[in-house]
């Protein structure tokens, strides 16, 4: 396939998971530019990838003529402004999770993907992540009945992550974002829009220099009236379970599904039509290739987009669900603080 | 549930499952155990004193034409299965009786025509529709789960040089069992079961087991053509030397997926389109091994009686066996395609 669509990336750690596009002769996308704040690093990946642009200023990479896509990739906090001057230049965006970081800058970006008629594609892992996809089909296919109650975690010792990316501890990162957004989005795509949401969080200082609270757990409850449940430990030492899972709990069956870098995921599910109820397993491989193992999955989700530029379709998650989920760990965060119910913003 | 009075037909050697049927019967609550009947003293006492049976026989007419009885259950040697199922049902009762329902299609016709005028139930003994991996098979096909279904195949794989030593008449020199009633009706019935109504067969059989240990042909593959445009096949071996030394199996394919399933193994597969481009998979179910078919296919018949509906595998669906199995011998002989000839009931 001609490489018919220039990318730029911001941001080289989580960004570098794009790099492989360049060898994929199925995908219309060839990384053009990159850009981070270390001209030696970025300069060494340009070379290695044979990509033919690297800068350490993010605007020369949206202002590229050979630029159709930009990949934002950066520290959570500088999301929001790479992005809008990404679309300001007209930019289709791939933006990794979380979108941003609050209600205003989401609202701000739904209007501006509006005005502008570009494609928005908020890059949450989990939604392709086989374990995860498979166990939607299952809940599409009506094999789990009518959903009771939905579950999701994302778990991570986050001291191994620091060393890395220095940014997470020195800004520090907002893990009720950067962290809880994974499972809620899934969550969303599984359910719908969450109604509204009670939450507590603490800090176990295990890192000294982190000030914030990083340790959440929130009850949702859903639109439809499905209840929710969500876990998100950051501050902690990692737990011997999956680094991220869902439970599905429908009339018909339950179906638990689990994920850890580099290390595969499972599906464990029992149905009520068998007696018994055997539990039925589904085994995915280990995938490895890329920052964290997520290089296939961020194929997968290019994949869409690709298809999505084509054919004009939206993309899934888009710049509305990005939205919903800053808006819900935004009421989240507003009930860690008053202790109390709070209702969950969804007319973007 | 109403109590039902049942009387068993054979629990002895010269069976089809030994004393199977009678321990299940004595497991049921609404059910009374009256009479028992085989022509072995010994076998005819140890399973009346182990299921709490006092009325013992060796005549099989106080079970057949017992008038106070509501069900009689059919378990003696393959030949005689019609003849015993006919009298129970002219003394108006319902019948469980083992497979085949009669030696050729025309005699179980009959038995089932009999059935029919009498609005009496007769449920034959095709066990493996029980299995719950083979029901799990089955109900994915139902359900549309695997689109069309273009191969439905059925295998039943048995070691039977123990079961030899265990029911001499299946080996006797001068009227052995035979292999297709003892063998390839069960995954006939399951491929019936699963891909609906077969219309032509071609078959092929060759000797597995030593001269020694069975005197007839006992290996059997039949190719298949469904009135769906399906196209499958079915696998009858005993004389096969293999460990476990007995298994079966199931498999379904569609346009949409395939559904695999095996005893032995005690698992079924699904292979759908989960929309994650073959990562993965396929979903594996373990069933728990601590499935009673022949208890199922029992209580499947009271329900049946109870709610006057046909049993799970009724008289006109081992008809509609026995017209593919007659079919398939045929064939063996022309070495061409057969049709099936299904007669109206």
């Amino acid at each position: 396939m001609a490489k018919s669509i220039g990318v730029g990336v911001i941001g080289i750690g989580m960004g570098s998971t794009m790099f492989p596009l360049n060898l994929d002769e199925n995908s219309p996308f060839e990384v053009r530019s990159i850009c981070s704040g270390t001209a030696s690093k970025v300069e060494a990946l340009a070379k290695e990838w044979d990509i033919r642009h690297w800068t350490t200023d993010y605007l020369e990479v949206i202002n590229r003529p050979d630029v159709d896509v930009i990949g934002v990739y950066s520290p959570d906090h500088l999301h929001a402004e790479h992005v809008t001057a990404a679309l300001e230049a007209g930019k289709h965006i791939v933006c990794t999770k979380p979108m941003v970081t609050s209600v205003e800058d989401a609202d701000r970006l739904v209007k501006l993907v509006d005005e502008k008629g570009v494609k928005f594609l908020v890059g949450q892992t989990m939604r392709f992540e086989p374990e995860f996809t498979a166990a939607k089909s299952q809940l599409d296919r009506g094999l789990l009945g009518d959903l009771i109650l939905v579950e999701g975690h994302y778990v991570h010792d986050m001291r191994h992550v620091f060393p890395f990316t220095p940014w997470r501890r020195d800004v520090p990162q907002d893990l009720m974002y950067g962290g809880i957004s994974h499972p809620l989005d899934i969550m969303r795509w599984l359910v719908g829009d969450i109604e509204e949401v009670h939450a507590y969080g603490n800090r176990a200082g295990l890192t000294p220099e982190v000030k914030i609270k990083n340790n959440f757990i929130l009850n949702v409850k859903f639109v439809n009236g499905v209840m929710g449940r969500v876990l998100g430990m950051y501050d902690v030492v990692h737990p011997p379970m999956p680094m991220m899972g869902i439970g599905l709990w429908g009339t018909e069956g339950t179906l638990m599904a689990d994920y850890t870098d580099e290390k595969g995921g499972h599906i464990n599910v029992v149905y009520d039509e068998i007696e018994g109820q055997p539990v039925g397993t589904f085994d995915f491989p280990p995938e490895t290739m890329g920052a964290y193992g997520h290089g296939d999955t961020v194929l997968r989700y290019m994949s869409q987009f690709a298809d999505c530029l084509e054919h004009d379709r939206e993309p899934s998650p888009n710049v509305r669900d990005g939205a919903k989920s800053v808006s819900t760990c935004a009421s989240a965060a507003r009930s860690v603080e008053i202790g109390e119910v709070v209702k969950v913003r969804n007319d973007f | 549930m109403a109590d039902y009075r049942v009387g068993v037909v054979g629990v002895g050697s010269r069976t089809v499952h030994g004393p199977l049927w009678a321990r299940n019967l004595a497991a049921i609550p609404n059910i009374k155990l009256v009479r028992l009947v085989d022509e072995e003293p010994d076998a005819l006492a140890r399973t009346a004193a182990e299921v709490g049976v006092d009325q013992t026989s060796a005549d099989p007419r106080t079970v057949l034409e017992a008038d106070d009885l509501d069900i009689a259950i059919v378990n003696t040697i393959d030949q005689v299965h019609a003849e015993q199922v006919d009298a129970a049902l002219d003394s108006g009762k319902h019948v469980l009786t083992d497979k085949p329902l009669g030696t050729d299609t025309a005699q179980a016709a009959a038995v089932a025509s009999k059935a029919k005028k009498a609005g009496l139930k007769v449920a034959v003994g095709h066990v493996f529709r029980f299995l719950p991996q083979y029901e799990f098979v089955q109900k994915r096909v139902e359900l549309g789960e695997l689109g069309e279904i273009f191969h439905v195949e059925a295998g039943y794989v048995h070691d039977m040089r123990p079961v030899w030593k265990a029911t001499p008449w299946r080996t006797d020199p001068d009227e052995p069992q035979n292999p297709w009633f003892g063998g390839a009706l069960h995954p006939i019935d399951l491929v019936h079961w699963v891909g609906g109504e077969v219309t032509s067969v071609c078959a092929v059989e060759n000797k597995a087991s030593s001269k020694e240990e069975f005197p007839l042909d006992d290996n059997a593959v039949i190719l298949l053509k469904f009135a769906s445009g399906a196209v499958g096949r079915v696998w009858s071996t005993m004389g096969i030397q293999q460990n476990p030394g007995f298994q079966t199996f199931c498999n379904a394919f569609g346009d949409r997926g395939s559904c695999l399933a095996n005893s032995s193994r005690g698992d079924a597969e699904l292979h759908v389109d989960w929309g994650v481009d073959g990562v993965g998979g396929p979903l594996q179910i373990p069933f728990s091994g601590g499935a009673n078919p022949n208890l199922s296919c029992i209580l499947d018949l009271l329900d049946a009686i109870e709610n006057d509906r046909a049993p799970r595998s009724d008289a006109a669906q081992a008809v509609r066996n026995m017209a593919v199995l007659d079919a398939a011998v045929k064939s063996v002989k022309t070495e061409k395609f057969e049709p099936v000839q299904i007669p109206v009931i």
